[in-house]
């Protein structure tokens, strides 16, 4: 998933500003966050920081790469269908 | 999107007073058990394509057909309408939202459909298929998956925090 070493290490850095940045944006001053309800941020920007630290691995442009050259949609081949009947045992 | 749209769905229920009272519809309360049933119901139905194609009844390529197209979203409002008004804009909001979400899929939206064939895609991440481990999986070891469908969950939490409810209450 990562070629990288430092890619989920990096997604804690990427998570903790995106984490500051929604609790500056969202925090009301007459109700100040905890500790704890900032770690509950901290937490779940880990999941969009990890995306932002992955952008930067090769390993996950390598998949997307690999995953658009499949067409997944394509008509699978039934037991019942001609080429299958045809085929040589 | 996969585990996203649950984020989104509830974040769109978060919403309810604000879009129905905004549409002049009655109001519905916010993560109520009347807007949480009917926007994740609105939300996923696109998705349940994937039933008939379970079922062998259509082919794999119907799954993001007909049933992502402004038409049927037209359709589902018009639909819910005449039953309640409140429903059906939260339906279309969903329904509308839920392209959004899957926009940044390679297989492509079409939206205009059956008026053109023009699939609509930002191309942020190759789609793997309707369901399955293997999409499942295929799909998180991309980068834009994890980007959108976290910073859902990032914006849901916000919302719990405006709205006062664990762990934010």
């Amino acid at each position: 998933m990562f070629e990288y070493r430092r890619t989920p290490y990096l997604g804690l850095v990427y998570a903790a500003l995106i984490g500051c940045a929604v609790v500056w944006l969202v925090e009301l001053p007459d109700r100040p966050m905890s500790v704890g309800q900032v770690a509950v941020f901290y937490v779940l920007s880990y999941l969009p920081g990890l995306g932002l630290a992955m952008l930067g691995d090769p390993a996950a442009h390598r998949a997307k790469a690999e995953y658009l050259k499949v067409d997944y949609y394509a008509p699978r081949a039934r037991p019942d269908s001609d080429s299958i009947s045809r085929s040589p045992i | 999107m996969q585990v996203g749209h649950v984020a989104l769905a509830a974040t769109i229920a978060s919403f309810a007073p604000r879009i129905t009272e905004a549409a002049g519809v009655p109001r519905v309360e916010a993560l109520s058990v009347e807007s949480l049933v009917v926007v994740f119901l609105a939300h996923y139905l696109p998705n349940f394509d994937v039933v008939p194609i379970k079922l062998g009844w259509a082919p794999d390529r119907f799954h993001c057909s007909y049933s992502h197209t402004l038409l049927f979203t037209g359709l589902v409002g018009l639909a819910l309408w005449p039953i309640n008004a409140s429903w059906a804009v939260l339906s279309v909001v969903s329904l509308l939202l839920h392209f959004v979400a899957d926009s940044g899929s390679s297989v492509g939206l079409p939206l205009l459909l059956p008026f053109s064939k023009k699939r609509f895609s930002l191309y942020l991440w190759a789609d793997t298929g309707h369901s399955g481990w293997f999409a499942f999986k295929s799909t998180y070891q991309q980068a834009w998956t994890w980007v959108t469908e976290g910073g859902m969950f990032v914006v849901l939490a916000a919302r719990f925090y405006q709205l006062r409810i664990w762990p934010f209450s």
